[in-house]
């Protein structure tokens, strides 16, 4: 389990944990991993092998830079019994601003963030369309 | 000898006084054996009845501290809404160790979401913290600040809520369950 944290001059990421993430995309990509859209989350949990729940915690939006675009502020990644194998904080705007680069790891969570929130809008247009051809 | 053929045989079984009680001691053992039994078993349904009863009121008192929680949480965003400053830097002072407390104190009846949404909201609670104006300049704050303000503190309101009102219907589910 990591314990440790993002910091802005945080040590180097375990590549473990980056792999893990890019095997999260992979998988996701291949429409392997069922992803769930909650108010202020996005969850998986994969049953198959050790059993696996990654959830997303959506950051809160702001009214007045855009209602309808979202990030993500903690991506956990646990097994079957409760065990935080992977823990990742998105650093705030302000950090990124001040020119702090975004860990590897931070990256490949980002990646996996706009693949499965674009998805999300996807399976909303497939709605849409399913609705319009009634 | 004819006579005695025709005479129904009986069997007499004499037992000495010893014998008897002996047989007296192990009815009265079997008795209470049965007897001790069927306590153990009372005992046992006493004692999940107990742990039942406090397990409902884990819950119960988890659900009221997060409803608290969620209050003042809320209070804070009314105020900020009412540019009522003066109790603001209390209030907020005071939200980030009670969460602390809460979230230690209730962690085993949370789930892994639940926990990563306190996680979150406590980062946003400390954001808040950080940003609200020092005294005397609060006339300053534009409207973007105070959204940005309220943005930081409604995560915690939405997850103390919803955490509070899950725990009070398990609690409430428990009991009809049993019946």
């Amino acid at each position: 389990m990591s314990t440790r944290p993002n910091h802005f001059f945080g040590e180097s990421d375990d590549p473990r944990e980056v792999e893990l993430i890019h095997s999260l995309v992979e998988k996701t990509r291949q429409g392997k991993i069922p992803w769930v859209k909650q108010a202020s989350a996005l969850t998986a949990a994969i049953s198959s092998g050790f059993g696996f729940e990654i959830n997303f915690v959506l950051a809160p939006t702001l009214s007045f830079v855009n209602p309808h675009s979202s990030s993500w502020q903690l991506l956990t990644v646990r097994d079957r019994s409760g065990s935080e194998l992977v823990r990742v904080s998105n650093p705030p705007m302000i950090t990124v601003l001040a020119g702090a680069a975004k860990s590897p790891l931070v990256h490949a969570a980002d990646e996996l963030f706009k693949l499965v929130y674009g998805a999300a809008g996807d399976e909303l247009d497939r709605a849409i369309n399913t609705i319009k051809k009634l | 000898m004819a006579v005695d053929r025709l005479r129904p045989s009986t069997a007499r079984v004499t037992i000495t006084f010893d014998q008897f009680l002996g047989i007296a001691g192990l009815l009265v053992g079997f008795v209470g054996v049965a007897y001790a039994v069927k306590l153990d078993q009372k005992l046992k349904t006493s004692r999940e009845a107990e742990k039942q009863i406090e397990k409902k009121f884990m819950h119960y008192i988890a659900a009221q501290e997060f409803e608290e929680l969620a209050i003042k949480a809320a209070g804070i965003m009314g105020k900020i809404r009412r540019r009522e400053w003066a109790l603001v830097p209390g209030l907020a002072d005071d939200i980030g160790p009670s969460l602390g407390q809460v979230r230690g104190a209730r962690n085993r009846l949370l789930q892994s979401l639940e926990r990563d949404r306190l996680d979150v909201a406590a980062t946003n609670v400390q954001a808040f913290i950080d940003s609200l104006p020092l005294a005397g300049s609060e006339a300053e704050l534009t409207e973007d600040q105070m959204q940005t303000m309220l943005s930081r503190c409604r995560p915690l309101v939405d997850v103390a809520s919803e955490i509070a009102g899950r725990l009070r219907v398990e609690s409430i589910q428990q009991s009809e369950d049993k019946k």
